[in-house]
């Protein structure tokens, strides 16, 4: 298994600054890219980026360093709490969005885009909570990251289960998001 | 080693460049000219023409010359859309051709003999053989549209070093003399038939790009063809009685030409005189054709690109401030209303520094001098525009390497046998956004191999590499003993069967439109429709209508009344369309108000 933090000669550990790691790739890309180098491993250093600037999968990759495998596929159930009412919303969206798309007449069009904008505002609502929620989760993680390394087994599990967390929460996140995108491109 | 050209595959005009003493330059055709029409004459007997000799039999010899042949590079039968061409296109076995007199060509073979003349003609103005070339392709060309690209340049002779995205390289040629900034730009690159956003940020030169969107079949021929419409209408109506001529080809040839011309002069001036002095007869055609019939032509088709952008900003995590410049490339961006509405999306001024023709020729070049190594402090960090992915069980689409990834990359993926004793797999190979399978572009399948073994214990790995021209290869990797082979993707033809069963279905609809029962019923519940929606619009928002406004709009509601009762479908279809109308402003008075409540939501 690849050291993807080794790859960018950083420690391995739950938080990386973003700024750092962009630069570092940028530098990095200069002497591994095909254009510059026919024996550079670009892709590796690509892969190694992508793994290490999404906190979720740097979790995950860090624990797997350490040789876990964590398990962990139910969201804690402060997360949980959201997917009621986001799946609602959704479903709600959805159904206004569809007829909207295809209607033909401004008027109408003008009226549907109004209901789907005050459903539109429910999501944001949730939008937020999940955000404050994501902003939590990347909190405690820095908390854990102060006093890395850490050998204690229930830091270990708290960063898996903030990883699983994370990706709910963002799928979520990107899900409300679509809705957004997707009225934002017919209405105005 | 012979050098390295750069190359705009254009819709409308193709350019060559080479670098030379360390700055890209472009060369000039044999004509003459740095843009080399993409256009292709086949006369009757002896070799095509090319470029501007072929653009002047546009006119004469329409069904005989090719032209915006790029919009059907790569395209399966079914997905050429409202495209039309005076040139026949037919399907072949599942292949998209042309068909001229008794010849057939396809649309990679056009774009070879366009390729072939910037060879001829660069090799004439620089006296030394080429065979090396950087290609462009529109950032949202899929992975069969980049595979033709990169094989009519091989049929042309050159070894394709490169295929690159053409706001890309616009961005290149923005930034080479910019090296030691740190930025974020947005290319905005709106051609003749292909319209391409991309976010990219500059680091001490690394260009990096962060997302990519765009649409394949957007762009200023699309305007050409409704003004083409619009020139039709007006003629129709002051000479009904020469109706069916208008589809006659020399003469569609003609008005396409008077349209684009006309449109070109547009950005300059407010308005311009289209005349047809022997139109039929004696009959003659005036029409001064102002700018702003032209902007609202184009407003809608300019529209259509507003959600490539945001998604493309959402892509790359910006919003608007984020950005340091927003880039026109192509020649659509000369338009006034285009840098307009850009500036509306983007909430800022567009730059307007790079010459929208040339901007992607001059990158195409840079990164040719990239790859012989003459320009070092260089490096271009490119993505791949679509998700890539597998269908699994159910139809449903697997992502694989998601889109915006920075290419080249690799992902592997583990198969194993779903039931016992299973000897073998096909996979699916697809790309694009949508959640089902048979949504997405299908690149074809490959076939895996299995050992006779139990449920779940064979195991085969594929890796997926995107390399940096963005073109898929597919390797299985036998997990016993580490070697990798190469996968051949098996066309996906049959894809179009479904574009034939869409069509029939289609077609049956309509034969049923006729029934007037069904007709009637459908028109009543427009209508039905419509009047509360007034109702409630009037209360709403009716306090800033005019007295005269509000009566007339009560007018159209009562005739739609009264056509509800008479049960004459002819009559409720046109009050319902005069309704539609004469609510316009209604509606757009309706949007603001939604738009200015979202607004304060948002700050509040």
């Amino acid at each position: 298994m690849i050291d993807f933090f080794a790859v960018f000669g950083l420690e391995p550990r739950p938080v990386i600054d973003a700024g750092v790691l962009g630069n570092l790739f940028a530098s990095k890309s200069k002497t591994s890219h095909p254009d510059r180098a026919a024996d550079g491993d670009f892709a590796t250093l690509n892969q190694a980026f992508n793994t290490l600037r999404d906190p979720a999968s740097r979790i995950l990759h860090l624990l797997a360093l350490s040789g876990e495998e964590p398990q962990m596929k139910a969201a804690s159930a402060g997360v949980s709490a959201w997917f009621g009412k986001m799946a609602t919303g959704l479903q709600r969206f959805d159904r206004m969005f569809q007829p909207l798309s295809q209607e033909t007449s401004s008027l109408l069009r003008a009226i549907k885009i109004r209901e789907a904008q005050s459903i539109l505002a429910d999501l944001e609502n949730i939008s937020e909570g999940l955000t404050s929620e994501k902003e939590g989760l990347l909190q405690t993680m820095a908390q854990i990251d102060a006093r890395w390394p850490s050998d204690r087994a229930e830091d270990r599990y708290s960063l898996a289960q903030i990883a699983c967390d994370l990706r709910f929460v963002e799928k979520w996140l990107a899900q409300i998001n679509e809705r957004r995108l997707r009225l934002a491109s017919i209405a105005f | 080693m012979s050098q390295i050209v750069g190359i705009d595959l254009g819709t409308t005009n193709s350019l060559i460049g080479i670098m030379d003493s360390g700055f890209p330059i472009l060369l000039a055709d044999s004509e003459g000219f740095r843009l080399t029409p993409s256009i292709v004459h086949f006369p009757a007997s002896g070799e095509p023409l090319v470029g501007r000799p072929a653009g002047r039999m546009k006119a004469i010899s329409p069904e005989r010359t090719v032209f915006s042949v790029k919009r059907l590079m790569g395209i399966r039968p079914g997905e050429t859309g409202k495209d039309t061409f005076p040139f026949r296109v037919v399907d072949t076995q599942g292949k998209t051709t042309i068909v001229i007199g008794d010849r057939t060509v396809t649309p990679e073979e056009v774009s070879t003999i366009i390729l072939r003349k910037l060879k001829a003609d660069a090799e004439k103005s620089l006296g030394e053989s080429i065979d090396r070339a950087v290609i462009t392709v529109p950032a949202y060309f899929n992975d069969l549209q980049r595979q033709a690209t990169k094989r009519a340049g091989e049929a042309a002779g050159f070894t394709v070093e490169r295929i690159i995205n053409e706001p890309t390289a616009a961005a290149l040629a923005y930034g080479l003399d910019r090296l030691k900034d740190r930025s974020r730009i947005a290319v905005y690159d709106l051609g003749g038939g292909t319209f391409d956003i991309s976010i990219l940020e500059l680091n001490e030169g690394v260009f990096r790009v962060l997302s990519t969107n765009g649409n394949t079949r957007l762009g200023g021929d699309d305007i050409d063809r409704d003004l083409v419409r619009l020139l039709e209408e007006r003629i129709t109506a002051r000479y009904p009685e020469i109706r069916h001529e208008l589809k006659d080809p020399l003469f569609s040839a003609r008005l396409r030409e008077l349209a684009h011309d006309a449109k070109l002069r547009l950005s300059e001036e407010n308005a311009v005189q289209i005349e047809i002095p022997f139109l039929s007869g004696n009959r003659r055609f005036n029409y001064l054709f102002s700018r702003q019939e032209l902007d609202a032509i184009t407003r809608p088709i300019i529209r259509r690109t507003r959600s490539h952008c945001l998604r493309s900003m959402d892509d790359a995590k910006v919003v608007p401030r984020d950005l340091d410049e927003v880039i026109l490339v192509g020649g659509v961006t000369r338009m006034p209303i285009v840098r307009q509405l850009v500036a509306e999306i983007f909430q800022r001024l567009p730059n307007t520094s790079q010459n929208p023709d040339e901007a992607v020729a001059i990158g195409a070049t840079i990164q040719a001098g990239i790859i012989s190594g003459e320009i070092q402090s260089v490096v271009l960090l490119d993505v791949t525009p679509l998700s890539l992915g597998v269908e699994t069980f159910g139809g449903l689409m697997n992502v694989i390497i998601p889109r915006n990834t920075t290419i080249p990359c690799k992902a592997g993926e583990m198969f194993t046998n779903a039931v016992a004793y299973q000897r073998s797999m096909r996979i699916k190979v697809l790309q694009g956004e949508r959640e089902l399978a048979k949504d997405n572009w299908e690149l074809g399948s490959f076939e895996i191999e299995f050992a006779p073994v139990p449920k779940g214990v064979a195991r085969v790995g594929i890796q997926f590499e995107i390399d940096a021209n963005g073109i898929l290869h597919v390797l299985a990797r036998d997990i016993s003993t580490g070697q990798q082979q190469l996968l051949d993707l098996a066309s996906a033809v049959d894809v179009s069967d479904e574009a034939v069963e869409q069509m029939i279905a289609e077609s049956v609809d309509h034969a049923f439109e006729d029934m007037s029962e069904r007709v009637w019923t459908e028109t009543a519940i427009k209508s039905n429709e419509l009047l509360p929606a007034v109702k409630s619009a009037l209360t709403l928002v009716g306090d800033q209508l005019t007295q005269e406004d509000r009566r007339e709009i009560e007018t159209l509601v009562n005739a739609v009344s009264e056509a509800l009762d008479s049960k004459d479908i002819q009559r409720l279809k046109s009050a319902n369309a005069a309704l539609d109308q004469g609510t316009q402003h209604l509606a757009t008075l309706l949007i603001d108000r939604a738009m200015s409540e979202a607004e304060r939501r948002r700050a509040g």
